[in-house]
């Protein structure tokens, strides 16, 4: 029986290429989309891994009031590797009129633990400054120019002589202030008044499972100060890595939300094509049920069939989803000595499949267990529904050219399918309009001034929006392909009642004008909402957020109902195209 | 006059799979205005193929189709849609109906194409689905009709337009002896009034409904019988004689 | 009609205009219609043969008849409608008329067909004509679309031959 099944399912796969090709991308953007999740977040796993062991990392790096403070730490047993605390002072780094606040760091030479790692140029010298690499890439200021640092209401021109990174610094601006290295009597000169300046102890322990530990354990031996300028402020390697790798979230947040929109609409998708389906092949369905096959066992074969395509789907996602990530963590790679690597962690294919496929399966089963449950369904999906309702009546009173009225009528016999498909489409156009909003808060940044949200975002929020364009509008085209097939008899009848090719064309057209108007106005305050939303969650505030300008926002209905029109054109066309006396044969 | 339908050496020839399959092969057939004339022949014999020519719905492979002394084999697809809405109707064995809209707006479907008032032709499909014993039935859904209604339906909705020829595809095929007596009562009363048809029907008792019988076989004309209208019967039992 | 006769008496005695009266009524215009000839020599053999037996009608002037259904006449209409009827048997003339003309070339078969054809389809026409009429009772609707369905046999059987008598001309 099972194999029976199995065979059942698999026979119609075959026939039905486009219905599974789109299943297969529909879920295969959603499984990527989740793996992109998690793997951009492990892809900078490794490459900080290196560039800690590179520098010699600290496992806690202590700051400190005070010289004395800052080598006490030093002296607390588990340290196995330690330096001269490093003293740092604010400043201002000007350019032009911005002024962007850094920390300037006195680089004891030699430096032991947590060492600078140079990536171009050189160390400051005596008379020199070296930045920090995001901080430099994200301001522009290239090796061998001069900057002006300004302390005290005193201003110095220094050189530029190099740029590094350090596995305790995350990128800038993510992290502010940047940092800067000059020598320590140049630090002296830029912010003479001492009390100005912190220390920071670099140490390493015997242990590095330990450092919270260690850290509980200083804290706890030092005498509780009233004074918050005396306290002593620590930051674990943990720490660290955890905010380097920070970097991937606002991505992770976009890609959740795809994920999300590419289930609804995957699942949405899935549900049109298989009720189709059902409907087309209900005579084959009926001669199974003839055969002693229950409605339950009828959804399973399409079930089987969805589980099949879902597994295909998860692969292929997977290997989409791993190769793309490290592309997509590329921002991280600003503070490390190597680029985000491959991680194709096999946990992150087993919980997108663990996603994706269920939702799949019972997408299709629910559909073909509605289609079959009884042969009324069959009869209606036949194409023989009661036409009678409020709508009906409305449109049989507007004064629409005879052919929209009965496309009009067509689509409104149809109920769930023109509501599911018009859901996709609104949905695509809500991602759309994140994308606009996404990149007109990027635009309304001044100029210069590096925004939180990394330069690749909205790159790959029109990448997946492409994405979901193409499954929509795939969609689009598929489901008015079904529909032709479903009423190629009805359109033989129109054209013998003398409707003219060109009225058959309006006839479809004018159901599907009427789902895409609807759904692309809807698309614009879904969108606005989800974005504002999305900002909310990403930062805590809409404050930032700014919504696209209305003139692109006006677009995108126009550009959806255009996109909608011009694919379901197609199938029209092919309908109008199609000669009667074969029209009122076909079976 | 001239005739309302012609054919003249008529063919089609079908290709399927690479190999010709000869539909119809050299049919001459003239209509003349008020006639009601059947096409009769087993499956095959090429009738429905010969019906689709006549109305345009299928080109022919050769030879001319005249109707209303316009020739139409050669007019575009938009042109034969609107010569169609004007001047032809249809009844066909299955699936008459645009399902997606009521009765009475199946049949309003061919005024209103053809270009009349909306309420006007509101009023003339009440009108004749009431003629039609439907007056009730106006405002049903297809599939809430049984077969009989919808045919008769769509006999209505041939008939909107008062075309020059109605044409019917096995218009009884698919009903129940009361429902096809029915069906071929409507179209009599329309051939009684003026209304020139042409039937296709592999049944011998449906086409000896017509004034003139054209039997084909193998994509031919094999014969025409000419009928008489209201001759006589007695005596159909025979009984046997005394013995 | 003996055992139409048999059968009507069962159901009491009666003269023989009252045994015409009743077949008449239950079929109407479709039986040719019976003379009073016929319907005494019927009975006069039925009498001969022992199955009923007369009497005259009291106080009737013309020799009126009234018959009676004897023992033997129960037996053998009992026997009549225990026996199934025998399927009809052809019984035409047209196949043999076309042979017959064909072979002594006195007239194209197809001719004969045409004409033949146009005969059968005539008499449809006429038999649903009468079908349609109002006021049929449910046997005579019966009966009618039995010859239809004869008539659309028959037809079909014409089809045949000129099928048959194609192939024998081509071979």
């Amino acid at each position: 029986m099972t194999r029976l099944l199995f065979r059942l399912a698999f026979a119609g796969m075959r026939t039905r290429l486009v219905a599974c090709v789109l299943t297969l991308a529909v879920a295969g953007g959603a499984v990527s989309t989740i793996v992109l999740t998690l793997e951009v977040g492990a892809s900078g796993q490794d490459p900080w891994r290196q560039t800690f062991d590179a520098a010699n990392g600290a496992h806690v790096l202590a700051f400190a009031p005070s010289r004395s403070d800052a080598r006490a730490v030093a002296r607390i047993p588990g340290v196995t590797e330690h330096g001269e605390p490093t003293p740092v002072a604010t400043a201002t780094l000007r350019r032009d009129s911005d002024d962007d606040p850094v920390q300037l760091a006195g680089l004891v030479s030699p430096t032991v633990v947590n060492q600078p790692i140079v990536t171009e140029g050189a160390e400051p010298g005596p008379t020199g400054i070296m930045l920090e690499r995001s901080l430099a890439d994200a301001l522009g200021i290239d090796v061998g120019t001069t900057v002006e640092i300004v302390a005290n209401g005193r201003s110095t021109d220094l050189p530029v002589l190099g740029t590094a990174v350090l596995p305790s610094q995350s990128r800038y601006p993510r992290s502010t202030p940047g940092l800067a290295w000059v020598a320590p009597a140049m630090l002296e000169r830029i912010e003479p008044d001492r009390s100005r300046w912190r220390w920071i102890e670099a140490v390493r322990l015997d242990d590095p499972t330990q450092a919270a530990a260690f850290t509980q354990q200083v804290a706890a031996e030092r005498s509780p100060s009233a004074d918050p300028a005396e306290a002593l402020f620590f930051v674990t390697w943990q720490d660290q890595r955890d905010e380097a790798l920070r970097e991937a979230q606002p991505i992770q947040l976009i890609l959740t939300m795809f994920t999300l929109l590419l289930l609804v609409v995957g699942f949405t998708v899935v549900g049109i094509l298989v009720g189709a389906r059902v409907t087309d092949q209900r005579r084959e369905i009926a001669v199974l049920k003839a055969a002693g096959l229950t409605p339950r066992q009828i959804g399973v074969v399409f079930a089987i069939e969805s589980l099949a395509l879902g597994a295909g789907a998860a692969i292929l996602g997977f290997g989409l989803g791993v190769l793309l990530a490290p592309q997509l963590a590329e921002p991280t790679a600003g503070t490390m000595v190597v680029a985000p690597t491959v991680v194709a962690n096999p946990w992150h294919l087993l919980v997108a499949a663990g996603v994706v496929i269920p939702i799949l399966s019972v997408s299709a089963f629910a559909a073909a267990r509605r289609s079959t449950r009884s042969t009324r369904q069959a009869l209606t999906d036949a194409g023989a529904a009661p036409p009678s309702n409020r709508l009906t009546r409305l449109v049989g009173r507007s004064h629409l050219p005879v052919s929209a009225e009965v496309g009009l009528k067509q689509l409104l016999a149809r109920g769930r399918r023109p509501l599911l498909l018009g859901g996709a489409i609104a949905l695509t156009g809500a991602s759309v309009v994140v994308a606009l909003s996404l990149q007109a808060t990027l635009d309304a940044q001044p100029s210069g001034q590096a925004s939180d949200i990394p330069d690749e975002l909205p790159l790959l929020v029109y990448s997946l929006d492409a994405v979901l364009l193409v499954i929509t509008t795939t969609t689009v085209v598929a489901v008015a392909y079904i529909m032709v097939r479903e009423r190629v008899r009805d359109f033989g009848v129109l054209k013998a009642v003398g409707l003219t090719p060109r009225q058959l064309t309006t006839v479809l057209l004018s159901g599907y004008a009427v789902i895409a108007a609807a759904a692309s106005l809807l698309s614009v305050p879904a969108g606005v909402g989800l974005y504002l939303a999305l900002a909310e969650m990403a930062s805590g505030t809409t404050e930032d957020a700014v919504v696209a300008p209305w003139r692109s926002l006006a677009l995108v209905p126009v550009a959806t109902l255009l996109v909608v029109m011009a694919a379901s054109s197609i199938p029209a066309r092919a309908a109008a195209r199609i000669p009667v006396a074969d029209a009122l044969r076909y079976e | 006059m001239t005739p309302v339908l012609e054919a003249r050496s008529l063919a089609k020839t079908y290709e399927s799979r690479g190999t010709k399959v000869s539909g119809l092969r050299t049919v001459d057939l003239v209509v003349e205005r008020g006639e009601f004339v059947a096409v009769m022949g087993p499956s095959g014999c090429g009738k429905s193929t010969l019906l689709n020519l006549l109305a345009g719905l299928d080109r022919p492979s050769a030879g001319e189709v005249w109707l209303a002394g316009q020739r139409i084999d050669t007019l575009s697809e938009t042109a034969l849609a609107r010569l169609r809405r004007r001047k032809v109707g249809f009844v066909f064995q299955f699936f008459n109906l645009v399902p997606s809209l009521t009765a009475a707006e199946n049949v309003e479907l061919p005024l209103l194409l053809s270009g009349q008032r909306r309420r006007k032709a509101r009023r003339s499909a009440r009108e004749l689905l009431g003629e039609l014993g439907l007056a009730d039935q106006h405002a049903a859904a297809p599939a809430h009709l049984s077969g009989g209604q919808q045919q008769r339906v769509a006999v209505a909705r041939a008939l909107a337009n008062r075309p020059d020829i109605v044409l019917a595809d096995e218009p009884t095929g698919n009903l129940d002896s009361v429902a096809a007596r029915q069906v071929l009562g409507l179209l009599r009363r329309a051939r009684d009034q003026g209304q020139t048809l042409l039937l296709v029907s592999h049944d011998a008792s449906v086409a000896a409904a017509a004034d003139r019988v054209i039997t084909m076989r193998d994509g031919l004309i094999a014969s025409e019988s000419q009928l008489d209208v209201g001759r006589q019967v007695s005596g159909i039992l025979a009984i046997d004689e005394p013995t | 009609m003996r055992h139409l006769f048999l059968a009507l008496l069962s159901g009491g005695d009666a003269h023989g205009y009252e045994l015409k009266q009743a077949l008449e009524g239950e079929f109407g215009t479709l039986l040719p219609s019976l003379n009073a000839g016929q319907i005494y020599t019927t009975l006069a053999r039925l009498e001969r043969d022992g199955l009923v037996v007369s009497r005259p009608v009291a106080g009737d002037g013309r020799g009126k008849r009234e018959y009676q259904l004897t023992v033997e006449g129960r037996a053998a209409l009992a026997g009549w409608i225990e026996k199934p009827v025998s399927g009809r048997r052809l019984k035409d003339e047209f196949l043999m008329k076309v042979v017959v003309v064909a072979s002594a070339g006195l007239a194209k078969p197809k001719h004969l067909i045409d004409g033949q054809r146009r005969e059968y389809l005539q008499s449809l026409r006429d038999l649903n004509d009468l079908l349609d009429a109002n006021g049929k009772g449910p046997t005579a609707e019966l009966l009618l679309e039995g010859a239809i369905l004869h008539l659309k046999a028959d037809l079909s059987w014409l089809d045949l031959i000129e099928q048959r008598l194609e192939l024998v001309e081509a071979s």
